[in-house]
């Protein structure tokens, strides 16, 4: 079940309708969203579902025992076999194949005979999103950032439709408080929630898919077929797509949850006006970065123990958070890249004379921006040899002619302008919007509402092809 | 001690949402059905009983003939034109005759 489709507009209309029905009998509010949410995920496959509902449960479990503990070491230990089980159920259903499949070719290379048990596991959409939601939540109650919570708010926590199988990643300490009281609904949430639906369907339905379809996917598909202005506009292009496809998605996120009182932390915050790379990751994928920063960058050092340290620190983590997007090595190899470019900025901010002048700041946004598309086309490609070929294709074009371009129609050239034109907005322009739109009658903002939905419906493609993050 | 203005009430909350959604909805039933036309056509022939096929037709020819489909329509076309738009063939050099 998807965001922008009608079978989900439906579903969410009749389960607006119950949970503000039962007013203030907050247990039954959550199971009605819990159900809910079991529904929306066994839409995929309900044998999903019994995972989801194994992973919370245990979660729980592992909580109360940490909760119950008085011992340190005993809690230490409850703590490891929580996250260890925890990334049991990722690694068995992601990565399995990916590092069976490393150590037969390794095997093999060496002359060694094995016959390793390979499995056809089938990937849960959003497995990646709720394993680390489900040991955050363990971290903090163990370190008492977080209270213990009731089952049901547990279950609720790592299974919510909202952010359940794309994000944003959303922390017990955030939501389970909220779990707590009845949630309340002024028109400044609701606002605001509207315009974040409606400006999500724009970004996914009609920038994102008509990119996706018209320029990037056949771009990627075989580059061997397109001169290097296309391949550039590929580039562009996907930078554009996966901005507006997978905030579309966070944005439609945050919307609903707050049509249903609950508010989710933003995630992302203009990502292309960021001006470093460690700028870019306190923008893009919010709730990610800070997770990674949390309960991996810190716990390893941190930026403790000297500029190596820092950077063999930056670098673990990022490689960490690219495989964590999938069992590839074109993952590996574009986490390695933002590693590798985040220890040179932290270098050269600790050996650049300070008597230097500091460069303009779009130069920096300018770099910052064409490194982050350099990584784009390794995260795209569908192997390392394609995206070799992709750059090679877009270096030796450069010097042979551009050749033709039939992709790079004034549409797409226009989409994706306007897509990389949304970070010149003004920050926080959205809230300023919602906070107009609040005070008028809701007739006329029902009926803005209609002509804007009705608007993005008619430039959508015929059907929706699925969020680029849901493979994660 | 001030008053929150109605606006910032939360029942008042719910129940302007509750409105905004419901004009929206209707309106959207009024100018959007082929957008359901399109819903019902994705799906295999036993998936979809033909009553509700039919129903979906019907309701598209009633709102198409009071013309509450033509926004969209309107739209679609510029769309259609925009897709289809190219860039202009680059003069040809001078000198040079066309076969």
């Amino acid at each position: 079940m998807l965001f922008p489709t009608l079978v989900f507009g439906l579903f969410f209309l009749v389960l607006f309708a119950l949970t503000w029905a039962v007013g203030g009998r907050n247990e039954w509010r959550k199971l009605i969203i819990l159900v809910g949410s079991w529904i929306f995920y066994g839409a995929w496959d309900w044998r999903f579902v019994l995972l989801l509902m194994v992973s919370a449960w245990l979660n729980f479990a592992a909580a109360s025992l940490i909760d119950a503990s008085a011992s340190p070491r005993l809690r230490r230990a409850i703590l490891a076999i929580g996250v260890c089980a925890n990334l049991t159920i990722l690694i068995m259903f992601k990565y399995y194949g990916f590092f069976v499949g490393q150590a037969a070719q390794a095997l093999a290379a060496l002359h060694i005979p094995a016959d390793l048990p390979l499995l056809q596991v089938i990937l849960p959409v959003g497995v990646s999103f709720f394993t680390f939601q489900g040991m955050s939540y363990l971290i903090d109650v163990s370190r008492g950032r977080c209270a213990r919570a009731s089952l049901l708010d547990v279950t609720l926590l790592m299974s919510f439709f909202a952010h359940l199988v794309a994000g944003p990643i959303v922390r017990g300490a955030d939501l389970i408080p909220q779990f707590a009281a009845t949630p309340r609904m002024d028109r400044r949430m609701a606002s605001e929630g509207l315009l974040l639906i409606v400006w999500g369907l724009f970004k996914k339905t009609v920038i994102a898919s008509q990119l996706a379809t018209n320029l990037v996917d056949p771009v990627f598909q075989d580059p061997s077929r397109h001169g290097a202005l296309e391949l550039a506009a590929g580039a562009y292009g996907y930078a554009a797509q996966i901005y507006c496809d997978f905030s579309a998605y966070s944005d439609m996120a945050i919307g609903l949850a707050a049509l249903l009182g609950y508010r989710f932390p933003r995630n992302f915050d203009q990502p292309y006006r960021a001006a470093s790379l460690q700028d870019f990751w306190r923008r893009w994928h919010i709730s990610l970065s800070s997770w990674l920063r949390d309960y991996l960058y810190i716990p390893l050092g941190g930026g403790r123990g000297g500029l190596a340290m820092a950077c063999r620190n930056s670098m673990i983590t990022m490689l960490i958070g690219g495989l964590w997007h999938g069992a590839s090595w074109t993952f590996v190899i574009w986490g390695g890249l933002h590693g590798t470019v985040l220890c040179l900025e932290r270098v050269w901010r600790a050996v650049k004379p300070k008597a230097w002048p500091s460069l303009p700041g779009w130069v920096g946004v300018v770099v910052t921006f064409h490194i982050v598309c350099l990584g784009w086309i390794f995260f795209r490609a569908p192997t390392f040899a394609d995206a070799i070929a992709y750059l090679g294709g877009l270096a030796g074009g450069l010097t042979a002619g551009l050749g033709a371009v039939p992709l790079v129609t004034p549409l797409n050239a226009a989409l994706i302008v306007v897509g990389l034109a949304i970070h010149g907005l003004p920050p926080r322009l959205l809230e300023s919007w919602a906070a107009r739109v609040r005070a008028l009658p809701a007739p006329a903002v029902g009926l803005g509402l209609a002509a804007c939905i009705l608007l993005v419906d008619s430039l959508r493609p015929d059907g929706v092809a699925p969020f680029i993050y849901f493979q994660f | 001690m001030t008053t929150p203005p109605a606006a910032d009430k939360p029942r008042s909350g719910v129940a302007w949402t509750s409105t905004v959604i419901a004009v929206a909805a209707l309106l959207l039933l009024l100018t959007n059905a082929a957008s359901l036309k399109g819903w019902i056509a994705q799906h295999p022939p036993d998936a979809a009983p033909a009553e509700a096929r039919a129903a979906v037709d019907g309701w598209w020819d009633i709102t198409s003939s009071l013309g509450l489909t033509a926004p969209r329509a309107s739209v679609e076309r510029l769309w259609r034109g925009a897709q289809a738009l190219t860039w202009p063939a680059p003069p040809s050099k001078p000198g040079r005759t066309q076969r």
